[in-house]
């Protein structure tokens, strides 16, 4: 059940513009950094951030997509989940950009950075949020944060894009 | 046991006959039929339309693993079981260990079963030594101490030891049982050979396995002369050589398991251990044409082949378990469940084929309801349901295929000599259990 | 979705395609530097195998090594069975150490599924006698698709021993799943003629003519330990008539061939055909750890059933 409409296509677009200069403030050297998109919409996220960076300052960044349900903590409490594809080769050096759609307990998190060591040790590992929720269960927090938005837990956020949800907003559910 | 009363019961005969008869039990065990009766003169009256009497059964076929596989089955339990199945005459195979090859062992054997048997026990020898095929067991001195055949049961009879014993029963007038199964053929295999067999790629028998030793059997029984009896059919292939030797005359007789009547490759579950016998059960065509030879008396005798097993034995995977399922106490329920009440056969059929022809072709007497004599019977109710489960049993082998079944025809009280044999708790309630 | 993998008969095809596209995602760990997911951490995998095998129990070993489980071999050697101990006992001994899995291997066929009655464990058929031998299958019908992309109307030919053949057997029973056109082709000992109307396949005696009619050729091992050698005089016979090599693919040589191994090179395939360009046989055998990955995944991966009802009902 629809409880409200947090942003919509402009706003969602404004954030991430903002996020890709945050970026570029923060980091020098645009060849070691590697965006790991969380699937589904980390994805589709770290792909548009890269796209604004290459459109605004002509720097192509590099992103890949990774699954981290081999890594969940909870895969034994539930039914059989489909793997999706991870085409990450090799984090050795690199600094690395965690890009995920929404940021609850932080144990999807958690399990990206454990599948982040087992490709090499990464130089650094920061971390990229659209949409953090709050009820933190780890000690894990956004180095690049769109919007803070308190929920209850009986509340979920959604986050839906345009690649995957024909339309760009972010709701709360009840 | 004070006089029971057996009011207006219908009762069938040995020579077919079936009438309505009142008759009295008396503490001795004897049996008088009465014209007119004083129902204060007796203790209980049995009375009613659905009672049926019956001529004891006789089961040519039969393992009750004495000498030497009492944990399989011993006289006691085996006896107790053939009463349940109102079986008056059982013969009892010589595949044991030690076989029973020899004149002191079938002398054992009469005795032991004299002494703890609540019927009549016949034991088969082994043709030959061992029943390995080589030499011929002492014929003549095991039929004077009371064999009633020969056979190698378990196992063909060679080639060689066949025509050697057809010849030499002629000096008494013997019968050889020949359990027909061409061994090169058959090796090693566990279930028919046919679509299931190649369908889950396991070891099997072909149908000619028995085919083949049949045409060798005939063949021998025609240039002998003597007499041959088959055991346990299970093809429809093997008949047309037993046809053919009746027509011309031959002294060649053969059996079905009630198992093989009712049961086939496709109705069962072929990795069920309760289901693994030897010959297997084949296609359901087999089924259909065994019993109409049957009924055609080109087939003479319904037996069991009751071979029982130890629960460990039983519950290998089927690869190990050996062959062989219990059968005596559900012989006659299943005839009547499956054949009777659904008009394939009559009662008639099923005395000729459990009590006339066995005691024609084997020589031995007919035990019913007789006027001013000892009580020889069994009793059933038509329509009273049993459920089979495995505190029904006296066998020590429970695992019947029949478990979990509803079968009717399960006899309430068997008669053998005078001495009541078997009796439900629940008939004849005056009358304490043995 | 099933508890256990014992045959491919009973397989349901949107499974087999969910295993599939999981596959996919293990072939991808096979590529990385670090070939270790712990999608698997913590669970006991058992290999029982009665029968001898190195290159299908390594390949359960690597899998489910790859997937982060501990993997304990067993070899049990038939003649310790015949001495007493039943495979009901092995089993339920076994179960004591409580494993997630157990992959088991025997001579006879059905035995995985007589084991099911003694423990609570997910039990993996790697092969049963000449009955099946599922994951083989599978991985066969996953190098397929990765060719064909889709099997529906595709002309596979089985060659060899069919009759004592578990491979044969599964594969069959997978592919018409797919809705692929099966043919086997064999001496007729081997490729008996009932199997035409029981199996719904075509029959083959002349290797020739069944070969024209192939996309893809599975190739059996003649297996000279067990029953074949009494069905046919000598394998130099089979060799001349069955045997597979360029000279017979010269009319058509776009077929795909594979073969489950070991090979007897010269015998059932020769050099040149087992090495050439259309062999699939290496892919078969990476394939085959990415299947087996998936096949673990598919039965251990996710919230355990409640089986533990069943063990209770046999044990007094």
């Amino acid at each position: 059940m629809l409880k409200a409409k947090i942003l919509n296509e402009q706003e969602i677009n404004k954030i991430l513009h903002r996020l890709m200069y945050e970026i570029y403030e923060n980091h020098k050297d645009f060849d070691e950094l590697l965006l790991v998109g969380l699937w589904t919409r980390g994805v589709f996220l770290s792909r548009r951030i890269a796209e604004i960076f290459l459109n605004e300052k002509g720097i192509r960044l590099e992103t890949s997509e990774l699954d981290i349900t081999p890594y969940r903590d909870d895969l034994y409490t539930k039914e059989k989940i489909a793997l999706k594809t991870t085409n990450l080769i090799s984090t050795q050096d690199r600094s690395i950009i965690i890009v995920d759609d929404v940021l609850f307990t932080g144990r999807t998190i958690r399990g990206a950075i454990e599948a982040i060591f087992d490709f090499g040790r990464p130089k650094k590992i920061e971390l990229l949020i659209l949409i953090d929720r709050g009820h933190r269960e780890l000690p894990i927090n956004a180095n690049y944060l769109g919007r803070y938005v308190p929920t209850s837990s009986k509340e979920d956020v959604n986050v839906r894009l345009k690649e995957i949800d024909n339309v760009d907003e972010v709701i709360i559910l009840e | 046991m004070d006089k029971i009363l057996y009011k207006n019961i219908l009762a069938y005969f040995s020579d077919l006959s079936s009438k309505r008869i009142s008759f009295c039990l008396d503490s001795l065990g004897n049996v008088n039929f009465l014209d007119s009766f004083d129902i204060s003169d007796y203790k209980e009256v049995i009375e009613g339309e659905d009672f049926v009497v019956m001529p004891l059964l006789t089961d040519v076929h039969t393992h009750m693993r004495v000498p030497g596989q009492e944990e399989k089955e011993d006289i006691v339990s085996g006896s107790r079981a053939a009463a349940r199945g109102g079986i008056g005459q059982a013969f009892t195979m010589p595949n044991t260990k030690p076989v029973v090859d020899n004149a002191y062992l079938v002398d054992y054997l009469v005795n032991s079963v004299n002494k703890n048997s609540s019927m009549k026990i016949y034991p088969v020898g082994a043709v030959s030594r061992n029943q390995l095929g080589e030499e011929l067991s002492p014929l003549l001195e095991m039929k004077q101490s009371g064999a009633i055949a020969f056979s190698d049961d378990g196992r063909p009879i060679t080639t060689n030891i066949l025509r050697k014993a057809l010849i030499y029963t002629k000096t008494f007038d013997g019968i050889i049982i020949d359990h027909p199964e061409d061994a090169v053929l058959s090796d090693g295999g566990l279930i028919h050979e046919g679509r299931l067999s190649r369908t889950y790629g396991i070891k099997s028998i072909p149908y000619t396995s028995e085919e083949v030793c049949v045409a060798r059997d005939v063949a021998l029984a025609r240039e002998t002369k003597s007499k041959l009896h088959l055991a346990h059919l299970s093809t429809r292939h093997s008949l047309k050589y037993i046809e053919i030797a009746k027509e011309d005359g031959l002294n060649v007789t053969s059996e079905v398991t009630v198992n093989h009547l009712i049961f086939n490759c496709e109705n069962i579950s072929i990795f069920d251990t309760k289901f693994k016998v030897n010959p297997p059960f084949r296609e359901e065509e087999d089924m259909y044409e065994l019993f109409n030879a049957l009924k055609n008396g080109i087939v003479d005798i319904i037996c069991t082949d009751h071979a029982p097993h130890t629960l460990e034995e039983k519950e290998l995977d089927y690869s190990q378990s050996p062959f062989g399922t219990p059968g005596l106490e559900t012989v006659f329920a299943a005839l009547y469940t499956y054949f009777v009440m659904n008009n394939k056969c009559c009662l008639e059929d099923i005395i000729k084929w459990m009590v006339v022809n066995p005691s024609k072709i084997f020589s031995i007497p007919i035990l019913e309801l007789q006027n001013n004599s000892k009580a020889n019977f069994f009793i059933f109710k038509k329509n009273e349901e049993f459920l089979v489960e495995p505190g029904m049993f006296f066998s020590k082998c429970k695992l019947s295929p029949f478990l979990d079944k509803k079968l009717f025809g399960f006899p309430l009280a068997t008669f053998y000599n005078g001495k009541m044999i078997y009796k439900d708790e629940n008939f004849m309630k005056t009358v304490k259990e043995m | 979705m099933i508890s256990h993998l014992l045959s491919t008969k009973n397989l349901d095809l949107n499974e087999v395609l969910e295993i599939f596209d999981n596959a996919r995602r293990f072939l991808e760990v096979l590529d990385r530097p670090t070939k270790k997911i712990p999608i698997l951490k913590g669970k006991l995998i058992l290999t029982v195998f009665f029968e001898p095998s190195t290159r299908t129990r390594t390949s359960f070993e690597i899998a489910g090594k790859t997937l982060g489980a501990d993997v304990v071999n067993l070899s049990i050697s038939q003649s310790s069975t015949k001495k007493g101990e039943t495979i009901k006992d092995t089993c339920l001994t076994l179960n004591a150490m409580k494993p997630d899995c157990i992959v088991i291997r025997h001579s006879v066929s059905k035995i995985p599924d007589y084991i099911t009655n003694f423990t609570s464990a997910k039990i993996i058929n790697a092969g049963d006698g000449s009955n099946e031998h599922p994951s083989q299958a599978l991985l066969d019908a996953f190098t397929l698709i990765q060719h064909f992309g889709d099997l529906s109307g595709k002309k596979i030919l089985i060659l060899g021993d069919v009759l004592n053949s578990r491979v044969a057997r599964s594969n069959i029973w997978l592919l018409k799943k797919f809705g692929a056109k099966v043919s086997l082709c064999g001496p007729s000992t081997l490729v008996r003629e009932e199997f035409e109307n029981e199996w719904d396949v075509n029959v083959y005696w002349d290797l020739d003519k069944a070969i024209s009619d192939a996309n893809a050729i599975i190739v059996l091992r003649i297996q000279l330990e067990r029953a074949a050698s009494a069905w046919i005089p000598n394998t130099r016979e089979y060799s001349i008539f069955y045997g597979l090599n360029s000279k017979r693919l010269v009319n058509n040589s776009s077929v795909l061939i594979m073969h489950p191994g070991p090979m007897n090179r010269g015998l059932e395939i020769s050099s040149e055909v087992a090495d050439g360009d259309n062999a699939l046989i290496r892919k078969q055998v990476t394939n085959g750890l990415a299947i087996r990955m998936s096949i673990f995944y598919h039965l251990l991966g996710h919230k355990a059933d409640n089986i533990v009802e069943h063990l209770d009902k046999n044990n007094e």
